[in-house]
């Protein structure tokens, strides 16, 4: 059975899926920090960081390019970091216009591209787009050699399962038949087939010549880079199903986020891909013990001889079975969902601590509960 | 074209949030809510059937279909690229010419790369049904539209002012502007965004709220959802006495900890987003049961028709249970 030490001290991606609302951000950075204080040098690419969370790393803001971890605050934090951690932040919009500059052609390719109206709207609305960026990025710190460990969070979609089909749904956009096609000027469309000419002028009148013209452009340059993305997809596609890869599912005991990780941890089978780890994140710190309502019978009483008044106790008390019973409800919605897991895998309940993550030492302690430290 | 929005008999409330707050709760409870009014009420969905499906208990098959999931509410998913190719049928006249673009490959791969036309389309579609163009006159009286979470419901909502601008001229640009006003209009649209009691879902909301305001849409409540009723003045008190000397007094006392400081960042979250945006926040109860499902988004739109106070919450919650 594997345990979250091997994962980030024996792969060398660890990709932390899993919907939006769960703590994804943070246990990717509690992770990528494990793998420094194990001695690899580290990179955390993280998604959507609370502020507080890139100060509590030493940081001033989370930059594209990605930063160190500042000796400093890991000192003063009592880590000595035999590694290094380096954190980094992936804007959607910032990373499509690096990928266009580093693959376009030339200089008069890319500032159309980058100009092009459509590319701008394009880069950051297409279903899978984020998602792309992210593996993409991946790729490239994998291939920089800088990192023994790239730890990276993915980008808080409903489907979590957009980002395995990525690759895929890039290379749809630029299917060979239609792009040639489409990235010749728009009056000459109308040549190739005796449909196209049907289409092209119903297309020119409900969204206008204008936009036409655009969208051609847009095809005409995105040509150029073509054979890039291709490539990249591949390379994409390899390093996802690598056995260097290991996919981390995070997720929590609400029946929707179970739900959600149900229909992820489904999709990942049917890819053939599998989950190394579950990580069910803020379980109720009650989910394992064996307590009953009339417990804290006792505990009231000796309560009520100290002085505490009846409005209180009765709070106290409702207190007491709306927990045992979130508790109940917990457990028995996560015991069907453990089962369909791999039996090798990894399975780690994090409880519910009393604020948000927000310095180095709450990463530790998130660490140490994740079962990340050696 | 008939003017729409003096027209428009119908509402739209629009709801949104940071992922996982519980749009689709506060959605279904909106629409249950209309619909005991006496309203005939359209609930939406974005995209493939989700969380509103679940939560009223009916799951629709077709793009664009409504089904009826009872107490006067109808429920319908709307996938933008289905409503493109339902607009161009709807605006050309021969079927085989309509068959030949919708099926062609260029015409796939403008629809992928179109800005926003999938949205356009959608949401277009969204207020055909609010002024019963199908029809020939309004069937619903109230639309709630679960628009998912805060970075693409804002791309939804500001896309028709956008391509209005890209789209230089041509049917495609008259709809965009069309739709982009009736959208901005007070009359007939209200945006809901919805938080929970954290930092982050609260400081989403915030700048979700401050967007809204940019793009010049119309504001309608801040919502908080899973708030818990404020603690008596005595469980500081009981917290200061326990002796953990035991495991049940140690688990007592964490609970009640754990619940005070949650009630704290919830307090101090709530009044720094009050004073940040000028806005009054509502608050919905944390309820808890086995499952949530119908019966507890009926007790949410309890809440926020103001027919049950918050401070009740949990009594009620003994009684799910």
């Amino acid at each position: 059975m594997t345990s979250m030490f091997e994962i980030v001290t024996r792969h060398r991606a660890v990709v932390c899926v899993g919907t939006g609302g769960v703590g994804k951000t943070t246990v990717a950075a509690a992770l990528g920090l494990a793998g420094a204080l194990a001695g690899r040098r580290t990179m955390v690419l993280t998604i959507d960081p609370a502020r507080q969370l890139a100060r509590a790393l030493g940081l001033s803001s989370l930059e594209r390019g990605g930063e160190a971890v500042p000796d400093e605050a890991l000192r003063s934090a009592g880590l000595s970091v035999r590694g290094s951690l380096h954190a980094g932040m992936l804007d959607q919009k910032g990373a499509w216009d690096a990928f266009i500059v580093r693959h376009a052609p030339s200089a008069e390719v890319r500032d159309t591209l980058l100009s092009n109206p459509v590319y701008q709207q394009v880069s950051t609305s297409f279903a899978g787009s984020f998602e792309y960026m992210a593996i993409e990025e991946l790729v490239r710190l994998d291939e920089s050699g800088e990192y023994d460990l790239i730890v990276i969070d993915t980008p808080p979609a409903g489907a979590a399962v957009d980002f395995l089909r990525a690759p895929d749904r890039i290379e749809h956009l630029v299917d060979p038949a239609v792009m040639s096609v489409l990235s010749k000027p728009v009056r000459a469309w109308g040549g190739a087939w005796g449909a196209v000419s049907a289409v092209v002028h119903r297309l020119q009148g409900t969204f206008g010549t204008r936009a036409l013209r655009e969208i051609s452009a847009f095809f005409v340059a995105l040509d150029a880079i073509f054979g890039d993305v291709a490539a990249r997809s591949e390379r994409a596609r390899a390093m996802l199903r690598s056995d260097q890869t290991a996919f981390v599912l995070v997720a929590g005991p609400t029946e929707r986020v179970l739900a959600d990780g149900d229909q992820l941890a489904a999709t990942m089978r049917e890819l053939g891909v599998p989950l190394r780890a579950t990580v069910i994140n803020r379980v109720h710190p009650l989910f394992r013990q064996d307590f009953t309502v009339e417990d804290v019978e006792p505990v009231i009483a000796s309560l009520a001889s100290r002085g505490v008044d009846e409005p209180a106790l009765t709070w106290l008390r409702r207190l007491w079975v709306t927990a045992l019973r979130t508790a109940e409800a917990e457990r028995n919605r996560l015991a069907p969902f453990a089962a369909a897991m791999p039996a090798d895998s990894a399975w780690v309940e994090v409880p519910e601590l009393d604020h948000d993550a927000h310095s180095l030492d709450d990463l530790v302690t998130l660490a140490r509960l994740l079962g990340a430290l050696g | 074209m008939r003017s729409d929005r003096s027209e428009a008999a119908t509402f739209l409330q629009v709801v949104t949030g940071k992922g996982g707050v519980g749009k689709s709760t506060v959605a279904a409870a909106l629409a249950m809510a209309a619909g005991r009014r006496g309203h005939r009420v359209l609930a939406i969905e974005m995209g493939a059937p989700a969380g509103l499906a679940g939560l009223l208990g009916v799951t629709p098959t077709e793009h664009g279909v409504p089904v009826d999931a009872g107490g006067g509410v109808h429920l319908a998913y709307y996938d933008g690229e289905a409503a493109l190719a339902e607009y161009i049928r709807r605006h050309m006249r021969w079927d085989r010419v309509v068959r030949a673009i919708v099926e062609h490959p260029l015409y796939r791969a403008f629809v992928n790369a179109g800005p926003g036309v999938r949205e356009i389309m959608a949401i277009g579609k969204v207020r055909d049904e609010m002024l019963g163009l199908a029809t020939g006159e309004p069937q619903w009286g109230a639309i709630v539209l679960d628009a998912g979470a805060s970075g693409h419901a804002l791309q939804l909502l500001g896309m028709p002012s956008a391509a209005a601008q890209t789209f230089g001229s041509g049917l495609a640009h008259r709809e965009a502007a069309s739709v982009a006003g009736w959208l901005a209009d007070p009359a007939s649209t209200a945006v809901h965004v919805v938080a929970l009691p954290e930092e982050m879902p609260l400081q989403e909301a915030a700048e979700v709220v401050e967007r809204l305001r940019e793009l010049g849409l119309p504001l309608g409540r801040l919502v908080v959802n899973q708030c818990r009723p404020p603690a008596p003045a005595g469980a500081a008190e009981a917290l200061a006495v326990i002796d953990e000397v035991e495991p049940i007094r140690q688990a007592l006392s964490q609970t009640l900890r754990r619940t005070l400081g949650w009630l704290e960042l919830q307090e101090r979250g709530i009044a720094r987003l009050e004073e940040r945006l000028g806005m009054h926040v509502e608050r919905l109860p944390r309820l808890v049961a086995p499952s949530f499902g119908r019966a507890q988004v009926e007790q949410i739109a309890r809440v926020l028709t103001e027919d049950e106070a918050l401070s009740e919450g949990d009594a009620l919650t003994e009684e799910q249970a």
